[in-house]
């Protein structure tokens, strides 16, 4: 690992929790805290200027929804890596904000070691996945194995490999990325990968399920030309 | 003639039945009369006058026996007739010139045979002249004259009746003329008098058949039971007046004839009681038992008296008998106003009428030119009944067609209320549910987080508490609601995916501890009714036992297993094992109270909880039992 800090935008409107974490980015000795703010007005208005390495948002802000200020930067800025702060990591405020183009979660209570070592992994190219998510995004990907053949816009959207379904399987049962990695005798880093990718899918098939509806709405047409 | 009384109300409504059964009766009876009354041609003899001669033997008399002038038609019950109802008639005949076409003698009625005599030969007969003699009295006779037996001049002709009994002798006028002219005549009245009688009295057996098939198929409607009775016994009847040569006696069979009448107004008085829904069974029992005394009693009297009875009282008896079934329907017609019953008056009102003419004639109070008319009603009520049953065949299957649909909506309105009582179930049941899963919840969090806010928030206000142990307490609070938030995951009844969920909860923790896990997580066959109870409860539980282990153990490797027990005296279990190679039991006092939990929890969800300490640690296993227990 290179020894380069990587500065951290941090949205989050509780202030202890605020307070906190903004403590734990300052003391890590390869993170540097860019800002602290409340809200996503103060966030956008930060990130005009800058382009944080990692962003940290929770997702019920103030003025707005954390998911909104995920896409926004996913768009604008698609090097910067963000994780989304939640209470309790479950699976119906993670997969949205997966979906807009995070890359993972940080319980809020968590110690400072744990926060440490999460933000750390992610800019390693990790990306940590619980058994609930692992179950969701199974069922998400459920059904699309097969190609549908009613609607052909779909068809680039994004299917889940046989050894990625596995992963998830075995994560939803607890294991660990290295114990997976063990007993599917491939290196741990594969495991990361292949993490990696499914929530790249995920990302993808949700924008291509917006194109899909959009479509139907008559919102967008793919003839229409640039 | 069909009791009228017409108001103008009744006009206008029956207006339809009028056109349609009056009518046709009129013009019945119009052509029945203008056949009877058509002229013949000028140049055919009439013999309305002729010799009778007083001559009691089978053999021609000879040409001195005296003769007395006697008109015809000649009605023997108006003299008295001769004992052994036998006559012969004499007439002598002048033509200038000899015909030169076929000529022929026609009797348009005789009672009962008759032979006819030209000249000294013999033209013909009717057939028997022993008894029983043969019955023509319903059928005009005709005989051709062979050519050259008529001679310019003087011709005598022969005329020899029989009659049984003698009273009811008859001779018609007596007509000669050229065959071309009279033979169509002849045939017309054969006709009328023959022919068509035997088709009414075909059609009306086959309607009977019919009937009585209709009474087989439907046996609750004995109303087709008695047309069908009536209608034999009227058929049966009727052979009186086909039947030339009878089987029987003539005292039988005129017995018979009587016995079929009575029985025909017997049968149509049940019947029309059936037709009008009228009980009255002791009108019917009396009927019954006059009609067998009648049959006795006429079938036992010596024949002197039998023909007086029958034909004076046994037939008025009748005539008044059938006059009640006409006023019956007439009643129940004004009352009902029903098509049916209208119908039905014409046909009653009919034969009641033409019963009344035959009595007339028989008792001597109407001139017997033409016989009996009562058969002739019968076609009016083939025709009405055909009509009934069409229209009742068609009202039925209307009916049942409309019954259909009524009970197709019916079944529809049922089918909405059911469907409407089981959306009403539905919602019970879900508002059941979510009373029960909010109690469940309540009683979960009263349990585990709300407790532990309780404590830390007393720890707080004390004010002496460290705030290391004030957050501990905060963190189980918050642990449990997470737990809380995990068991309402939908798992499928499926262990390892519990612990899976455990396990993420428990990582961060373990690895601050640098606690090692061995995950020694198995498939597992599924547990049933494995539901957000049994999972909070089993995730409690294993929670319980791993933040001992992180606390207390003081140990390196924490082993997480799970299996099968085949167990034949309890049952199949799904087990789950946590063991840890830490310093076992210690400070039971601290862990008393945990255990205790644990052990409370297990047993309110039928799960076993074994802690056994292990030659390095402790050992807790859980185990799920794979039948539900109830």
């Amino acid at each position: 690992m290179n020894a380069q800090t990587h500065n951290v935008l941090l949205v989050e409107d509780d202030e202890h929790t605020r307070d906190r974490l903004a403590r734990v980015i300052t003391g890590h000795p390869q993170l540097e805290l860019l800002a602290a703010v409340e809200s996503c007005g103060a966030a956008r208005q930060v990130l005009r200027e800058h382009r944080p390495h990692v962003l940290l948002t929770d997702l019920g802000l103030p003025d707005g929804n954390g998911i909104e200020l995920i896409r926004e930067v996913q768009a604008d800025a698609p090097t910067t890596e963000i994780m989304v702060i939640t209470v309790f990591g479950d699976e119906h405020h993670v997969i949205g904000a997966i979906e807009a183009g995070a890359s993972g979660y940080l319980l809020k209570d968590g110690g400072a070691d744990y926060i440490g070592q999460s933000i750390m992994q992610m800019l390693a190219g990790g990306s940590p996945i619980s058994a609930a998510i692992a179950r969701h995004v199974l069922r998400r990907f459920q059904g699309a194995s097969e190609p549908a053949p009613t609607a052909p816009e779909t068809a680039n959207v994004p299917r889940l490999t046989g050894r990625e379904q596995e992963v998830l399987r075995l994560i939803a049962k607890g294991f660990s990325y290295g114990e997976i990695a063990d007993m599917l005798h491939v290196s741990s880093h594969t495991i990361t990968t292949h993490i990696k990718n499914i929530y790249q899918k995920l990302s993808v098939r949700s924008r291509g399920e917006a194109v899909f509806e959009a479509m139907q709405m008559g919102l967008l047409k793919l003839d229409s030309g640039r | 003639m069909v009791g009228c009384k017409p108001t103008k109300r009744v006009f206008t409504t029956t207006l339809g039945w009028v056109a349609s059964f009056i009518l046709p009766t009129l013009l019945l009876l119009v052509a029945f009369f203008y056949s009877h009354t058509r002229h013949l041609p000028d140049h055919v003899l009439t013999l309305d006058a002729i010799q009778r001669i007083a001559h009691d033997s089978p053999l021609l008399p000879g040409a001195y026996e005296q003769g007395s002038e006697q008109p015809l038609p000649h009605n023997w019950a108006e003299q008295p007739p001769p004992h052994d109802g036998a006559l012969w008639y004499r007439s002598i005949l002048v033509l200038n010139v000899p015909p030169n076409r076929l000529w022929g003698v026609y009797l348009p009625t005789v009672n009962m045979n008759a032979a006819v005599f030209l000249n000294g030969e013999l033209l013909g007969d009717g057939g028997h002249f022993d008894d029983p003699v043969a019955r023509n009295w319903n059928r005009p006779l005709y005989f051709s004259i062979p050519n050259g037996l008529l001679v310019p001049g003087e011709n005598e002709i022969h005329l020899w009746v029989k009659a049984d009994p003698p009273r009811d002798g008859y001779l018609s006028r007596v007509y000669l003329g050229p065959d071309e002219d009279l033979r169509p005549v002849f045939r017309q009245r054969y006709f009328w008098k023959v022919t068509l009688v035997s088709l009414i009295t075909l059609a009306m057996t086959l309607m009977s058949l019919f009937m009585a098939l209709l009474w087989w198929l439907r046996r609750q409607d004995t109303v087709f039971l008695w047309f069908a009775v009536s209608g034999l016994t009227w058929a049966t009847h009727n052979l009186n007046l086909l039947v030339v040569n009878i089987p029987v006696s003539t005292l039988t069979w005129e017995w018979l004839r009587h016995m079929t009448l009575g029985w025909y107004v017997i049968f149509t008085i049940i019947f029309v009681h059936r037709f009008l829904n009228e009980t009255r069974p002791r009108i019917e029992r009396a009927l019954i038992v006059i009609g067998v005394m009648g049959t006795l009693i006429l079938g036992l009297l010596p024949k002197s008296w039998f023909y007086p009875l029958a034909n004076h009282v046994w037939l008025s008896a009748l005539l008044a008998a059938g006059a009640y079934p006409v006023a019956r329907i007439i009643k129940k017609r004004w009352g009902l106003r029903d098509i049916e019953t209208k119908l039905l008056v014409t046909p009653g009102a009919l034969i009641l009428f033409f019963g009344f003419h035959d009595w007339l004639v028989v008792n001597g109070l109407w001139p017997r030119l033409e016989g009996y008319y009562i058969h002739y009603a019968s076609p009016l009520v083939i025709v009405v009944f055909t009509f009934i049953l069409v229209r009742r065949f068609v009202s039925a299957l209307n009916e049942s067609e409309a019954l259909n649909k009524e009970l197709e909506g019916r079944v529809e309105a049922a089918r909405a209320t059911l469907e409407s009582n089981y959306q009403r179930l539905r919602d019970l049941e879900k508002q059941q549910v979510l009373a029960s899963e909010r109690e469940r919840l309540m009683r979960d969090m009263h349990d585990g987080m709300g407790g532990h806010l309780v404590s830390a928030l007393s720890l707080a206000q004390s004010g002496q508490a460290e705030k290391v142990l004030i957050a501990e307490v905060l963190q189980r609070a918050l642990d449990d609601l997470r737990l809380m938030i995990d068991s309402l995951e939908p798992v499928d009844d499926d262990l390892p995916t519990v612990l899976g969920l455990l396990r993420g909860r428990l990582q961060p923790r373990l690895q601050c501890v640098n606690l090692k896990v061995n995950w020694q997580v198995r498939d597992v066959p599924s547990i049933p009714d494995f539901g957000p109870q049994k999972v909070l409860q089993v995730m409690r539980i294993l929670q319980e036992a791993i933040t001992n282990v992180i606390k207390h153990a003081q140990a390196t490797v924490l082993t997480v297993r799970t299996g099968l027990d085949a167990d034949a005296l309890i049952g199949d279990h799904v087990f789950v094992e946590i063991a840890d190679d830490g310093v076992g039991f210690v400070n039971p006092e601290h862990r008393g109270r945990g255990l205790d939990n644990m052990r409370r929890r297990a047993a309110s969800i039928d799960a076993r909880l074994d802690i056994v300490p292990t030659d390095r640690g402790c050992r807790v296993v859980i185990r799920l039992p794979r039948v539900a227990t109830h």
